[in-house]
């Protein structure tokens, strides 16, 4: 790359002394502008000086800010680069600094790491159940119809597993790969189209805790609160929401 | 110093061109050097950012079709980031925060405890903004918060979401925040109390218990 010179032309320099500097910097200039953007002199003249992206360089110290301003930058989490963001000055004492990642996920505190909202039917007359992810269809923008998985990816499966005395279900939710802890916090809620038999959603129940909860499965049972018809008192979907402490 | 954009003229003589082409590459490099690693001296980072800076704009702009954008707005006195696509524009941020409506604030995982007392502290699996359990009768706990929650005034308040789940020793079992005579005597800016009911309806020692609180943005 050419060397950028802020020292020339000199007052008594003649073009035919200088012109290889000028050169040189509007050289320098353009290729070192390309970098994160679209070129002074790219093809597409709608595109000249438009970012292509943002790389930020790791600041050793958060960067200040003005007033009616918000700063976003690459700083050192321990071995980890994150970006972060500063709130404007308005206060005169330095915006509030605030983590925008952590690792591979936006920084939220806690993080969503598995979700799924899953379809339930049975065969009649039988405690035979069949778990299936919700699928919905979408347009994409070039109007083809798709189907959209209404669950995270690391929700494998979901099965039917043997139920105890008082489960009108037990079912295993299978993660792959496996959730980033065992001490997760999970949340469980049903739809049901009539109120007879209520059914309520809970990781099953066990003195131990690693029996329904790991990080490779949750297992979860509906458990029956009240008695009433046979039929057309089910459980027809559940919800399922896996947070994390981020770290 | 300012920046000419129109120079040299073709009717310039060299010696009056000189000053104006050496300020505007100072000012370039200068300018340029703003929120960038700089021209000059040259290293391998030049013309990779430092930061970011997005000063408020008072009309928001527009995406392209094949574009997004990353700016900022005045919002009620701060400067707030917001992301514009083709399908529209987003705010980012709130205060210090990124913006989804309602952001989670607690987060616990935890082991009851039959004894009544500060929960030891190894009995606390995971948490984020959790100071301290305490277990306050059977099956009953309060959970207290490092930082109130705050509303958007910067408040504390009540007002806001909890999630409690619970995972039974055995039969049906139910957490729900503790009955109190007042709404206030369970939920606090500080700390939440919960209560864990078995299928005979008492409270007993589960096998854990999750609770989540969100704030309201």
């Amino acid at each position: 790359m050419p060397l950028y010179k802020t020292t020339i032309p000199a007052a008594n320099d003649r073009i035919s002394a200088t012109w290889r500097d000028l050169r040189n910097n509007f050289g320098a200039l353009g290729e070192i502008f390309q970098v994160d953007h679209y070129a002074l002199d790219d093809e597409d003249a709608d595109l000249r000086g438009r970012h292509i992206k943002a790389s930020h360089v790791t600041q050793s110290a958060d960067p200040t800010t003005a007033v009616g301003e918000r700063a976003v930058y690459s700083k050192l989490n321990g071995n980890t680069v994150d970006l972060y963001m500063r709130e404007d000055d308005s206060a005169g004492a330095g915006g509030t600094v605030k983590k925008i990642t952590s690792d591979q996920y936006l920084d939220v505190n806690l993080r969503l790491e598995a979700w799924a909202v899953v379809v339930i039917t049975r065969d009649p007359g039988t405690l035979n159940f069949t778990f299936k992810v919700a699928e919905q269809e979408y347009e994409d923008k070039d109007g083809v119809v798709r189907t959209r998985r209404l669950a995270s990816d690391n929700v494998a499966s979901i099965t039917q597993i043997p139920s105890s005395v008082a489960e009108w279900f037990a079912a295993r939710f299978a993660f792959s790969p496996s959730l980033s802890t065992a001490d997760y916090i999970w949340s469980l809620t049903s739809f049901q189209k009539q109120d007879l038999r209520r059914q309520m959603l809970s990781a099953r129940p066990d003195a131990t805790y690693s029996n329904s909860v790991t990080a490779a499965k949750l297992d979860v049972a509906s458990t029956t609160l009240s008695i009433g018809v046979e039929d057309g008192d089910d459980v027809y979907r559940m919800v399922l929401k896996i947070w994390t402490v981020a770290p | 110093m300012t920046y000419t954009p129109d120079i040299p003229a073709p009717e310039d003589t060299p010696s009056v061109s000189q000053g104006q082409l050496l300020t505007n590459f100072q000012q370039i490099n200068t300018v340029f050097g703003v929120n960038h690693v700089a021209l000059s001296p040259a290293v391998a980072n030049s013309g990779k950012h430092n930061f970011s800076s997005f000063v408020e704009q008072g009309t928001e702009p527009t995406a392209g079709a094949s574009e997004s954008l990353i700016y900022s707005v005045d919002d009620g006195g701060d400067t707030e980031l917001k992301i514009a696509n083709s399908n529209g524009s987003f705010q980012a941020t709130m205060d210090n925060l990124l913006y989804i409506g309602a952001h989670p604030v607690v987060g616990v995982n935890f082991e009851p405890s039959a004894s009544t007392g500060a929960l030891p502290g190894g009995n606390i699996k995971s948490s984020f903004n959790v100071s301290g359990i305490n277990v306050d009768a059977t099956g009953r706990y309060t959970i207290s918060f490092t930082n109130n929650v705050t509303d958007r005034t910067g408040s504390d308040t009540r007002d806001y979401i909890w999630d409690a789940q619970v995972m039974g020793t055995a039969g049906i079992a139910v957490v729900c925040a503790a009955s109190g005579a007042d709404y206030t005597t369970v939920v606090n800016p500080g700390s939440i109390q919960i209560e864990a009911y078995n299928n005979a309806g008492n409270r007993f020692t589960p096998t854990r218990i999750v609770l989540t609180v969100y704030k309201v943005q």
